[in-house]
């Protein structure tokens, strides 16, 4: 880019800017076409194969597999999610389990402390008088 | 260099074709087999067991467990890995002497033996104990058993469970369906410790089905204190067989059920016998004898030809078909009424009924026999299931038309002989005589037991009129002026006791002997006016020995009335 201070463009006069202005654009075109056709002058360059730029195949198994791992991973997480579930589930059904048991030991505890062979045979009804009977002569 | 990667070449190509073609046996060919070894070791499949119902009577209006559920384990030993203080430590201790199946120093005598049971019936606190331990070479087997808090009580009633979980002879044979419950499944992804995981679309839980608590009509006091009198009754008498039946005449609910000498249920394979597994009340047919009297005078009275006052020309001996039949008491030839018949139990005054239900004053007739078979069978119940939720004998009603003999073999059947019935039977029989004279199915089962509450079972109606209200009510009086006569002592005031002996001949090889009878009585009784509240059957005997009716059935009776009057709170009547 050119800069023209005031002073200039008053004592070259606007024309001078415009052909100083033309004289630059040429000059930056024809470095242009200079340069392009420089490349071109190489021999052979013009039959060059053209060459896409992609993804090798390593790097495409290695982000597959990176790909798998995320998703395994988050399967994993979630798989173990539920089964911490389990496993806490699990254990208050063991707990429950044994709970019952052991209320059932003690109910039967109880039945056979209140049964009628306890009851009969226990303290207070082995020192009880026996009762006088309401019926049956001899 | 060539020639190496040729060879390179090649071999990867038969690498690759060998893993191809076994990936192709194992994933097509070999699938089925693979999947299912593999399914075997992440997949947990169990069976749920139910549970199996507890079993209770009645103690007044509440019902209690009689037979419970309870967890226990079987200690095993493996001798090539244990170590013998661990054992001795763990097992052979004061806490388990009274469950060891061994000797500590036969534990190690063989060594090669992997699997050497120790220990029986070991409670669950013991086991905790010898887990906490942890000897090395040691596993418990959890299983559950069946436990009797009243011990023996009921025991042929009740049966028990063999080591099998199946309900074998009472209410635990004849319920087990009930009793049982179904089993569930569990099928599911398990880790390495078994524990059961929600992950896994082929997952399958079927909860089980427990078994139903039945209660039992059973009132657990009365059937202890009847066991008691029977028992007593048989160290009095020198007798080894006893039964007693209490029901309740207006509805067929049975009260207590007794069958001695029993065992304990507890420890079922510790008896000499077989048969004392078989409750004798349903389940032993015998010639019950002149308790059936009652049943024919019901059905001369039904069907109009005879009263209590009726008279007939006794003759201690007459002979049917040439047989000669003689009254077990001799009056001498007289006139005698149907009642003064009954009061001395006399047979020819039985048979007369016979003669007077075919029309015809001096011999039986068939119209006479299928009129009796009418009424033994179809009316009463004699001879044939009654329906109770228990195994129960036929017994046998000799055919009114077909066979030999006929008329003497239904002159014996006027008065119990010559046939065969339960106690069941007869008992069945004798409440639809004194109730009204309508037929209850007999029944020991009153309800279920569910979340602590007993939910009573639909009441069943009666299931046919056997006779008149009218016939009933005369049976009843006839029975009352039986058991007046003075024979059995005063009954309390204000309460209406009958009954009727039976002393049965027995037949040993073919034939009735003289040295062997079976002594019965059935009685029934309740406050004066009123219809009978309760029903008594009883029988003693001892093979070889005569029986005595009055002296060894009757008492036992009046024992057990007398307790009912009681224990019922029946308030005496005007």
């Amino acid at each position: 880019m050119v800069t023209y201070s005031s002073a200039m463009v008053t004592r070259f006069g606007l024309s001078y800017i415009h052909q100083t202005e033309n004289k630059n654009k040429k000059e930056k075109q024809r470095d242009k076409i200079m340069r392009e056709s420089s490349s071109t002058w190489v021999r052979n360059r013009n039959i060059v194969r053209y060459t896409p730029k992609t993804l090798g195949s390593v790097s495409q198994g290695v982000i597959l597999g990176i790909l798998v791992l995320v998703v395994g991973l988050i399967y994993v997480t979630q798989g173990t999610k539920a089964t911490s579930y389990d496993y806490e589930l699990n254990e208050i059904e063991d707990n429950i389990a044994e709970l019952e048991v052991r209320k059932n030991d003690l109910v039967v505890e109880k039945e056979k402390l209140t049964s009628v062979a306890m009851s009969k045979n226990n303290e207070v009804a082995t020192t009880m008088e026996t009762g006088t009977v309401s019926g049956y002569a001899d | 260099m060539n020639e190496r990667l040729k060879f390179l070449k090649i071999a990867l190509y038969v690498i690759v074709a060998v893993i191809l073609v076994r990936l192709f046996q194992i994933q097509i060919i070999q699938k089925g087999e693979w999947v299912a070894k593999a399914e075997a070791q992440h997949t947990l499949e169990n069976t749920i067991k139910a549970k199996r119902g507890q079993i209770y009577m009645m103690d007044g209006s509440e019902a209690v467990a009689v037979v419970m559920n309870e967890q226990v384990y079987t200690v095993i030993v493996d001798p090539m890995t244990a170590k013998e203080e661990e054992i001795k430590d763990a097992i052979f201790n004061d806490d388990l002497k009274d469950n060891l199946t061994t000797e500590f120093d036969k534990v190690f005598e063989d060594k090669a033996r992997r699997y050497f049971i120790v220990a029986k019936n070991v409670s669950r606190k013991n086991a905790k104990k010898i887990q906490e331990k942890n000897p090395t070479g040691v596993w418990l087997q959890e299983r559950t058993k069946r436990v009797y808090p009243e011990g023996p009580l009921a025991a042929r009633l009740l049966g028990f469970v063999n080591e099998d979980g199946e309900g074998q002879y009472g209410v635990e044979g004849s319920l087990n369906e009930e009793l049982s419950g179904k089993d569930g499944m569990l099928k599911t992804v398990a880790d390495v410790n078994n524990v059961a995981l929600s992950i896994g679309k082929d997952n399958v839980k079927i909860p089980a089905v427990d078994g139903k608590n039945v209660v039992l009509t059973i009132d657990r006091n009365i059937q202890a204190k009847a066991e008691e009198i029977v028992k007593d009754a048989m160290e009095e008498t020198g007798k080894d067989h006893a039964s007693a039946l209490v029901m309740n005449p207006r509805n067929g609910e049975i009260m207590a059920m007794v069958d001695l000498p029993g065992y304990d249920p507890a420890d079922y394979g510790n008896v000499s016998d077989a048969s004392v597994y078989v409750n004798g009340v349903v389940n032993d047919p015998y010639e019950p004898a002149s308790v059936c009297k009652a049943f024919t005078f019901a059905a001369g009275i039904e069907e109009g030809v005879m009263s209590a006052d009726t008279t007939y020309y006794n003759q201690d001996t007459i002979y049917i078909d040439g047989w000669p039949i003689s009254n077990a008491s001799k009056n001498g030839d007289a006139v005698r009424t149907m009642q003064y018949a009954l009061n001395w139990s006399l047979n020819v005054g039985s048979i007369q009924v016979l003669k007077w239900l075919g029309g015809d004053e001096n011999n039986i007739n068939e119209k006479g026999r299928k009129i009796l078979y009418d009424y033994y069978v179809n009316k009463f119940g004699l001879g044939r299931e009654t329906g109770i939720e228990l195994f129960e004998a036929e017994g046998l009603i000799n055919d009114p038309v077909e066979g030999y003999g006929r008329d003497s073999l239904y002159a014996n059947m006027t008065f119990g002989q010559n046939m065969l019935v339960t106690m069941i039977q007869v008992a069945s029989g004798y409440s639809a005589m004194v109730n009204g004279g309508e037929y209850y199915t007999p029944t020991v089962v009153r309800g279920y037991m569910e979340n602590g509450k007993l939910i009573e079972k639909e009441k069943a109606g009666p299931v046919r009129r056997a006779i008149s209200e009218e016939t009933s009510e005369e049976m009843r009086e006839m029975l009352y002026g039986t058991r007046d006569t003075g024979w059995y002592g005063e009954d309390p005031d204000g309460y209406r006791i009958g009954g009727k002996t039976g002393s049965a001949q027995v037949i040993r090889d073919g034939a009735y002997v003289m040295d062997e009878s079976v002594a019965t009585y059935v009685g029934f009784g309740g406050a004066t006016g009123e219809l009978p509240e309760y029903l008594v059957m009883v029988r003693i005997w001892k093979d070889g020995e005569l029986g005595d009716a009055m002296k060894e059935a009757e008492p036992m009776f009046s024992e057990i009335s007398d307790y009912l009057i009681d224990y019922l709170k029946i308030k005496p009547g005007d």
